[in-house]
Formats: structure tokens, C-alpha cells, sequence
């Protein structure tokens, strides 16, 4: 026994020693560069005509996907050094890093007798010359382009931990015209531009259209008759019906997480408060009732909560409620006035727009209140809205450049750290996005 | 019996009556206290060394340490004083020497004037015995001032010059600051990432002795498997380290033993969590 204690001290002593002498310098990076990741894309291969044709489409359109998203940069193809011929061979990776590549996609495309097509892909790390991700998808060919997207998506899930969202749509308004004289109309296209087609045809004032996250259904505000009230309309269909025969104006609508409730403003004398409105029971309910403004409210993801926008305080705010509107918090308290609150489908925090000191702001704040961070700003900017990941914020924005009298309306996308900024391509001046839910 | 025997060792009869308990009393409660100042040692994880990070920009302080002391002090040997700093920045900044040179010229030939000038009003005053002895008494009073101030910073220097080997033992805070500059600027941070407070990522890095990465590898392994976003904040750390254009590190040769193996711990928190 005395041996046994005498070696029990020894190892706790050598053990104390040990750790001492081995102990290991650390040191904290705590900054770094927010650049988009720079990705090489080796063409995707095809043996016949009509393969390299395919594989030509899919490429140009994976690259449009990752670039749009503002948080990749595709390499110009002529700096590349290597031409993979085979995407079953191992890349040179000396070669990729030299361009500085630091991922790597190589795909082909292959034609089967029954008319469909199977595409394949692997995704390469360069710097640590391991293969990330590897994908088939065999499909008819005339899915190319969902498969293209496909691709995009776990790129890019694979590379940021977040769903990807390229095989989405976007709804805002297309504005035309003078400005005394602006036309507005719903539109649709494809997150990537692609399929765009107007939805109303201009005759009446159109805003704030919204996506059903189940349906392919909007619901918007149009002053059909001068009179504001919400619609809602079937994408495919083109049908359009009201929601709820209201009196007076109803505006600033939202549907709930599982889609089958609107959430809105309801004015009358004055006075606008927070109803929703069940589109399968046509029960409404009110849920705010005080005499001033109660605006934009927006569901939690999980449908529990409610934030919105209200001057109770004196100037507008931003509030938060339970969705049986009790429990009432305001959330946001620094200098200026706060509008348009939407909550993030992640749940982590709450997009705003804030008015201050003749600026506008794009904002983003958590669901307590803390940590609001300015995401961008500017001559006029409002309207956040959420990629259906919840990682990017798009907005409209407005700006008077020097020397003209008025600058165009576009959208924008950034990321929620006020990065990555990118301009969404639409056909003519835009405002209002809405992205749809994922469709697969 | 004793504390000790009741709860941590039973120990035998034999062994009480031999009265050596005292000293195994002594043993455990030392190995208490040992165990309560190192807390107990985990097996799994590397005892690391931790520095704070410094939120100011950080000049580089071996150079300022090496750097030999200037006299602003005023007195009647100023100019003198002058020309022994700029030649001390001579010995020290070799880039600027044709400038600094040019200084030390033109100050020298200033000082020649002025000696010249006191000797033809020595000369003059030679006329006067009493005048001239003052004089004299005056210029030998310069002349030995002048040759003890020399001596004075000869020796300041010799000693300013042997203070570096004696600051060499650890890695200045300049030297670690230059190793976090040179990773900050190969480190593309996951900007818009969820939960970008909690995603600090330690890499444990081995380099060879021209500074370049011989081997990296990501800490937390098992969250890696379990955290998507872990994975892809850790992997972009991963790459940082890895990335051609961040090999070389600026590490002095003469402290290899204390950066061939190096943590670095990736944390996005200060810009871009919440």
C-alpha cells in the first residue's frame, strides 16, 4: 500500500509537469476578409454533341446561381491552368491553388438511351485536397434547369452550412413610368431571373406582395376601385379573390408560418389595429386595439410570436406580441423611427427599416431587442425581406446620383453582417421582393 | 483514524502500526492541493497557453526594445547630444543612412565652424593674459565634457545592444501580433453565419523552420461531425491556414522551439456575432 501511494503521487506529479511543459502558445484570430469565395468551375464534361451542349447550360447556369448568391466568386474560366476531362480523376490541385481557387466543382453530364440525363458533380477543396460533397441526379432532360440549381444548393450548403435557395422564386413589383405617373405591376421570376411574367397588368396600384410559405399563392394590397384592401391570388391560376370583406382599408398583409392565416393592418376612423384572418374558416380575429397605429405585423417561424410596428410609444417602434396579442414588449429603443419588421425564417433575428436623421437604414436586430446592427443605408432604402435560409436580407433601394434627377429603384441583396451586397437583375426597376418558400 | 484513512485509501493494520500514516496524510492532502490548483487533467483536450487578444494597432516593441534610449534632455552639450543620436540611428537604421548622413554632416561641419571660431577669438585674446587664461580654462572644460559624454554613450550602447538576447526566452507580444496579422489577412470569415458567436475554431498547427505549414488540423473533431455550421466556420479556418499565400510566416528562427506547434483559435464573434 505505501508503494501503491507513493506511485499514485509520482503520476499526478509527472502528470502536472507534463501538461506544464507541453503547454502550447495560442493565439486568437479575431478578424479577417469577407470577400466572396472564390470557386473554380471546370465545365461541365460531355462526350457527344448533345451532352456538351447540356453540360454547357448546366455550367452557365450553376456559375449564374453561385455568383448571384454574392457570397461566391466563380473564377474567370481562362486563368484556369487545368482541363479536367473526367470527373473521375483526381484534380491537380496545385494548379487550382495557384488561380486561388478554394473549391472546386467538376461535373459531367451523361444522355441515357430513354431520353433522360444523368448529371454528376463533386465538389473539391483545394487547399485541403479532400473531396466535400459528391452528387448523381438522373432526371428527364427537360429538368436540367432544377437540376442545375440542385447543384447550386448543395455548393452552396456544403460550403456555408445553410440551406441553399436557388430553386426559388421571387415576387416584387415592376415599376415603370415617371413618377407622377408610375405604373406598378406584380411580377414573378425565377430567383435567377429566368420565367419572368408580369401578374397584374398595371391599371391598378399594387404593393407589398407577400408569398404563401405552402401555397403558390400571394397575397398582396391593390387599390382596385381606390379602396387599399388585400388580395390574395393563385399563382397558376391567375385567380384573384379579397380576403375578408372588411369595412374600410386593410393593408400590410402576411401569411403565418403554415399558411393558412393573413395577418394585417385593418383602418377605420383613423384608428389601424392587427386582426388575422382564417382563410378556411373566414374567422377574423383582432388582435391589437389601441388608438393609434398598429402596422406590419410578421409571425415568428414557429407562429408564436408576432412583431410589429406601432407609434403607442410616441414614435413608431418596433413591438413584439404572443399571437393571441398579449404579453406585449417593445423591442427597439435607439434614435429615429422604426417600420416594416419581418421576422427571420431561422428565428434569429428581425429585419427592419429605421428612419433617422434624413437617412433611411436596413437593420437587423435579435428578437429581444439586442445587438441591432445596420446592415445598409441610404437615400431610400425599406422594405426588408428574408431568403427563405434566413442569411440575406433584399431590400429596395432608391438612390440620386449626382447630375440626374432621380436614380432607378432596384433590389438588393446582403448578408445579415452587412456583407456580400449584390443587385438582383430584374427586367425593369423593382421594389417589393418577396422570395417564395423552397420548392423542393 | 484518520480523515484520510476513512475516506481515500484503506489502508492495513500493519501499515498503522509501522506510523508512517503521517506521511501518507501529508502525501494526499499535498496531492489535494495540487489538484485543486491544476484542476484535474484532461486527457483529451492540450493544455494551451492563453493570450488576450490586443485591441489596439501594436507597434513593433522587439525593435522599440532594441532601440537605444534618446537624451531629450536640454542642455548647453545639446547639439552634441544631437550627433550622437543621429549616429546611433546610423548603427541601427541602416536603410536611412543617406539621409541621416547628410544630418550628422551638416551638424559636424556646424560644430567645426563654431570651434573655429572660438579659436580665432582665442588667438585674438592672446594679447590679454588674464582673458586667455579663462578662455583657455573654458575650451579644456568643452573638450573633456565632450570626450567623458562620448564615453558615456559608448557605453550606453554597448549595454542598450545586449538587452535583446535577454528579451529573446519568449515571443514578444509584437512577434505574436505579426503571426495573427499574417493568418487575419488569408481568413475569409463565414459572414452571415447562424450562431457566429459560438463558432471560435482551434487549429493546432506544426510549422517547419522557414514558417510554413507542415501540418494543420481542426481541434473539435466530434462537433465538427454534429455542427454544419461549425463545419464550414472551421473548414474556412482550415483554409485560411492552409492557403499558399499565408505560408512564410513572419516567425523569428531564434524562438522555433516556442511556435513549431501553434494554436489558433478562428473567432468571427467580434464581427460578426451578437
Amino acid at each position: 500500500m505505501k508503494y501503491l501511494t507513493k506511485i499514485i503521487l509520482f503520476f499526478f506529479f509527472y502528470l502536472s509537469f507534463v501538461f506544464n511543459v507541453n503547454a502550447e502558445l495560442k493565439i486568437d484570430i479575431t478578424s479577417g476578409y469577407t470577400e466572396p469565395t472564390p470557386v473554380g468551375i471546370n465545365d461541365f464534361i460531355g462526350v457527344t454533341d448533345e451532352e456538351k451542349a447540356l453540360a454547357k447550360q448546366i455550367t452557365k447556369l450553376v456559375i449564374a446561381d453561385l455568383n448571384n448568391s454574392g457570397l461566391f466568386k466563380v473564377i474567370d474560366p481562362k486563368a484556369y491552368i487545368q482541363k479536367i476531362t473526367s470527373p473521375s480523376v483526381i484534380p491537380k490541385f496545385s494548379d487550382w491553388r495557384v488561380i486561388n481557387a478554394q473549391a472546386l466543382i467538376v461535373g459531367a453530364a451523361t444522355l441515357n438511351t430513354n431520353g433522360n440525363v444523368r448529371i454528376e458533380f463533386r465538389l473539391w477543396d483545394v487547399f485541403a485536397e479532400q473531396q466535400m460533397a459528391g452528387w448523381a441526379f438522373s432526371t428527364a432532360r427537360s429538368n436540367w434547369r432544377q437540376i442545375s440549381h440542385r447543384i447550386a444548393d448543395k455548393v452552396y450548403e456544403r460550403l456555408t452550412g445553410e440551406i441553399g435557395y436557388f430553386d426559388t422564386r421571387i415576387a416584387y413589383i415592376a415599376e415603370s413610368g415617371p413618377s407622377k405617373k408610375r405604373i406598378k405591376r406584380l411580377a414573378i421570376m425565377d430567383q435567377d431571373g429566368a420565367n419572368h411574367r408580369f401578374l397584374t397588368d398595371g391599371n391598378n396600384l399594387v404593393l407589398t406582395p407577400r408569398f404563401s410559405p405552402s401555397q403558390q399563392e400571394l397575397t398582396y394590397l391593390s387599390y382596385i376601385g381606390r379602396i387599399p384592401r388585400v388580395y390574395l391570388l393563385d399563382i397558376e391560376t391567375g385567380k384573384q379573390e379579397i380576403v375578408g370583406d372588411f369595412p374600410g382599408m386593410t393593408f400590410a398583409p402576411r401569411f403565418s408560418p403554415y399558411g393558412d392565416e393573413v395577418i394585417m393592418s385593418l383602418a377605420a376612423e383613423g384608428n389601424s389595429d392587427i386582426y388575422t384572418y382564417n382563410l378556411k374558416t373566414n374567422i377574423r380575429k383582432q388582435l391589437t386595439s389601441y388608438r393609434g397605429i398598429d402596422t406590419s405585423p410578421s409571425y415568428s417561424p414557429n407562429g408564436k410570436r408576432i412583431v410589429f410596428n406601432s407609434d403607442r410609444g410616441g414614435s413608431p417602434q418596433i413591438y413584439t406580441m404572443n399571437n393571441k396579442g398579449k404579453n406585449i414588449k417593445r423591442i427597439s429603443f435607439g434614435k429615429g423611427s422604426y417600420s416594416t419588421p419581418v421576422w427571420s425564417p431561422r428565428g434569429d433575428f428581425i429585419a427592419f427599416t429605421k428612419f433617422h436623421n434624413k437617412t433611411f437604414y436596413i437593420g437587423v436586430m435579435t428578437p429581444e431587442g439586442k445587438g441591432e446592427r445596420v446592415v445598409a443605408k441610404g437615400f431610400l432604402v425599406e422594405g426588408p425581406t428574408w431568403t427563405p435560409n434566413g442569411r440575406m436580407v433584399a431590400y429596395t433601394k432608391k438612390d440620386y446620383p449626382k447630375g440626374k434627377k432621380e436614380g432607378k429603384t432596384r433590389i438588393f441583396l446582403i448578408d445579415v453582417t452587412g456583407y456580400h451586397e449584390k443587385e438582383i437583375i430584374t427586367p425593369l426597376e423593382a421594389s417589393d421582393p418577396s422570395w417564395s418558400p423552397l420548392l423542393n | 483514524m484518520t480523515f484520510n484513512n476513512l475516506f481515500f485509501i484503506p489502508m492495513k493494520k500493519e501499515v498503522l502500526e509501522k506510523k508512517n500514516y503521517l506521511l501518507q496524510s501529508l502525501g494526499l492532502h499535498f496531492l489535494i492541493i495540487i489538484l485543486i490548483y491544476y484542476g484535474l487533467p484532461n486527457l483529451f483536450k492540450y493544455r494551451s497557453e492563453f493570450l488576450p487578444p490586443l485591441p489596439v494597432e501594436i507597434i513593433n516593441i522587439s525593435e522599440k526594445t532594441t532601440a537605444p534610449k534618446i537624451n531629450f534632455k536640454k542642455s548647453p552639450d545639446a547639439k552634441k547630444n544631437k550627433t550622437n543620436y543621429v549616429d546611433q540611428e546610423n548603427i541601427k537604421y541602416d536603410k536611412q543612412s543617406e539621409t541621416v548622413n547628410e544630418k550628422t554632416e551638416l551638424i559636424d561641419s556646424n560644430k567645426e565652424v563654431k570651434v573655429k571660431k572660438k579659436i580665432v577669438k582665442l588667438k585674438e585674446l592672446k594679447k590679454k593674459p588674464n582673458q586667455l587664461q579663462s578662455v583657455l580654462k573654458s575650451i579644456e572644460q568643452i573638450k573633456r565634457d565632450f570626450s567623458e559624454k562620448k564615453k558615456e554613450d559608448k557605453n550606453k550602447e554597448s549595454k542598450e545592444k545586449v538587452t535583446p538576447t535577454k528579451l529573446g526566452i519568449n515571443l514578444s507580444i509584437s512577434e505574436v501580433d505579426a503571426i495573427r496579422r499574417h493568418f487575419e489577412k488569408c481568413w475569409n470569415i463565414p459572414s452571415g453565419a447562424r450562431e457566429a458567436g459560438n463558432l471560435a475554431t482551434e487549429i493546432k498547427v506544426r510549422f517547419n523552420k522557414e514558417g510554413n505549414v507542415l501540418d494543420a488540423r481542426i481541434v473539435d473533431i466530434g462537433r465538427m461531425k454534429r455542427d454544419r455550421y461549425f463545419r464550414t466556420a472551421a473548414e474556412s479556418a482550415l483554409r485560411a491556414v492552409l492557403n499558399p499565400s499565408c505560408q512564410n510566416a513572419p516567425l523569428p528562427a531564434n524562438k522555433f522551439d516556442k511556435w513549431k506547434n501553434l494554436t489558433l483559435n478562428f473567432d468571427p464573434k467580434s464581427i460578426i456575432g451578437y
